[in-house]
């Protein structure tokens, strides 16, 4: 279901939003950066399957 | 029907959870929306396969040569996924990859068009007696 994408990645951004408000508010700044970081490689790993999936679509569609 | 419902459907959602994520974390909330692209871009692209088969078997029925309509139709993929792109790279802030990319389209339509326009160059020398 498309949908589900839409959602996992919004599930992921809120998880870290507040990881990083805690991590934020205990005086860990190094510690939020990279969870946000590491947050935004699992959104982007996501992403960029769905990217490829697309390129392949059109691939196929448009006989390249 | 149903297929455009839940295009639609997919396309609010997605844009009221960037509203929420863009709040939170910008990165995520134009993650969302690419994400939110691309699942409406996938759903609309397995919609138009029929009316591309159906542009196809025209072809086949008038004679239209395949070389000269593979041009046309993959002009139609790279201005998709130029557009996509495109807006991609706007949405992120960066205007100028956005108009990189566009040229990057426009060069690519031009490169994948050009037999099409030795077709025309031929004729019109083999029209004139050259």
């Amino acid at each position: 279901m498309e949908i589900d994408l839409i959602f996992k990645i919004a599930a992921v951004g809120i998880i870290i939003s507040i990881l990083n408000q805690v991590l934020v508010r205990t005086g860990r700044e190094e510690q939020a950066t990279m969870t946000t970081l590491a947050g935004l490689v699992v959104v982007l790993m996501i992403v960029v399957q769905r990217i490829a999936e697309l390129f392949g679509l059109v691939k196929e569609l448009f006989h390249f | 029907m149903e297929d455009w419902i839940r295009i639609f459907g997919l396309l609010l959602t997605a844009g009221i959870l960037c509203l929420l994520l863009r709040r939170t974390g910008p990165e995520f909330g134009t993650a969302a929306a690419v994400a939110g692209c691309l699942a409406g871009t996938l759903l609309l692209l397995k919609l138009c396969s029929p009316l591309l088969e159906f542009v196809r078997a025209l072809s086949a029925q008038t004679g239209i040569d395949r070389r000269f309509l593979a041009p046309v139709l993959k002009s139609v993929g790279i201005g998709a996924l130029t557009q996509f792109t495109a807006a991609f790279c706007e949405d992120c802030g960066q205007a100028t990859l956005a108009k990189v990319a566009v040229t990057g389209g426009t060069v690519l339509v031009l490169c994948v068009c050009l037999p099409l326009f030795q077709a025309v160059l031929s004729l019109t020398a083999a029209l004139s007696g050259g």
